[in-house]
């Protein structure tokens, strides 16, 4: 009983031995497939076009970069980068978005607060912003949603200056400046007050923003 | 007579060199072309998108052909024969604990718990993402994302991914090579578990990108 044993785990062992020695010659042979398929060798007038595109695609990217001042907004790490070129300008500690989510009630609407991600530009710029609240921030606070226009309107909250960026996104002050560098905002970029107004200041209507 | 013939060799062993450096020449730049013109039509949109440099060791997420963040990738292993230079689509995420979006209560004040200095936040943050996951990709390409773990946990969890990576996928390879759908994995592993924790926050699902070796 104990000699069967002991040969079928030797056999057991040599079969595995034997599997992964395949299993290995099949996966090398695959990986010696370098270049990738249909990766035929250039002829040397080949090559010369080859040489011509790749200068030419290389143009055609470098004129896809934003001239003048950008701003760069990493969301996870919270920092905002005033740049230009490739030479960073300022480096601020900012408020991005919760990633929390709220429901209506009703059920009918849902909304979740993160910050948007890819490229923007500076829609409006605006001094002594007021808040005008969405139907969101009524339901958050369990408050009933106000008819009258005028009721939406909080000033302060947003601090000296705003620049919209679209769909209601705005970089904007804020009151509670012990949270910068924690995802807090309901989407917006909430800014301290003295690289808010620095980025306002040099930041022109139509910049890009490039948010991550 | 040898002075002759060492001339001869040496001729001989200089051209095939030189040859061969054409060769390779060629084929880089043909590579460089297919790798451009993939990158060039991915920054014509308005989304990021990644570049991954497999032999370089390192990634990039880019914007318009600009570099937004770049990873030194600690180790890279791959298995099978990822489609180099062409575009790859994030299919989806997946992780042992994948992170928990926090459901607001409409009329319930935000709870803020300060601890040692801290405010522990109900938001989805950096620190929430895993260090550990998979990218399972539009081609079939799947990348597996580590971090450097010291201690006893981190060797147990050594040994488990060293038996996987180097007898479980090569078997798995043979038996969907005879099934024709071929084993294409890369494994990489972060010194810190921080930038491993900033590739799952970036990685949307659906994000483009381009793998160069």
């Amino acid at each position: 009983m104990k000699r069967t044993l002991i040969l079928a785990a030797t056999v057991s062992y040599i079969a595995l031995l034997v599997l992964l020695g395949i299993s290995y010659y099949v996966g090398l042979r695959q990986v010696a497939g370098w270049p990738a398929k249909g990766m035929k060798e250039a002829s040397a007038k080949e090559l010369s076009r080859v040489e011509r595109d790749l200068k030419t695609l290389g143009r055609r990217m470098d004129s896809l970069q934003p001239r003048g001042l950008y701003i760069v907004i990493d969301t996870g790490a919270n920092r905002l980068y005033l740049k230009k070129g490739d030479r960073v300008v300022r480096e601020a500690v900012v408020s991005c978005g919760s990633g929390d989510v709220l429901e209506d009630p009703g059920g009918k609407r849902k909304w979740i607060f993160d910050t948007p991600r890819g490229e923007f530009s500076v829609k409006s710029k605006i001094t002594n912003p007021y808040w005008v609240k969405p139907d969101w921030a009524f339901i958050e606070e369990g408050e009933p949603i106000p008819k009258n226009p005028k009721e939406r309107l909080e000033a302060g909250t947003l601090g000296d200056y705003a620049l919209g960026f679209g769909s209601g996104y705005f970089i904007h002050g804020t009151l509670y400046t012990r949270l910068l560098g924690r995802n807090v905002t309901h989407g917006c970029v909430r800014v301290g007050d003295s690289d808010l107004k620095e980025i306002f200041r040099t930041v022109p209507v139509g910049a890009k923003i490039f948010i991550f | 007579m040898r002075r002759i013939g060492l001339v001869l060799v040496s001729g001989l062993v200089l051209g095939a060199a030189a040859g061969f450096g054409q060769t390779s020449g060629r084929v880089e730049a043909r590579e460089s072309l297919r790798s451009l013109d993939a990158e060039y039509q991915l920054a014509r949109q308005s989304s990021s998108y990644f570049v991954l440099d497999v032999l370089e060791k390192r990634m990039e997420l880019r914007i318009k052909g600009m570099p937004l963040k770049t990873w030194a990738i600690d180790k890279v292993k791959f298995w099978g024969r990822p489609d180099f230079n062409a575009t790859v689509e994030l299919a989806r995420k997946s992780a042992l604990r994948p992170p928990r979006r926090n459901v607001i209560t409409p009329g319930e004040p935000e709870s803020q718990v300060e601890e040692s200095g801290k405010f522990e936040l109900e938001a989805l943050e950096l620190e929430d993402m895993p260090q550990t996951f998979s990218l399972y990709f539009d081609t079939g390409l799947h990348i597996a994302v580590r971090s450097g773990t010291r201690g006893f946990k981190g060797l147990g969890r050594g040994v488990g991914e060293a038996v996987g990576w180097y007898v479980w996928l090569p078997i798995r390879n043979l038996f969907r090579t005879m099934a024709r759908r071929p084993v294409s994995e890369l494994e990489f592993t972060f010194a810190d578990g921080r930038d491993a924790q900033a590739v799952y926050w970036i990685f949307y699902d659906g994000i483009k990108g381009i793998i160069r070796r």
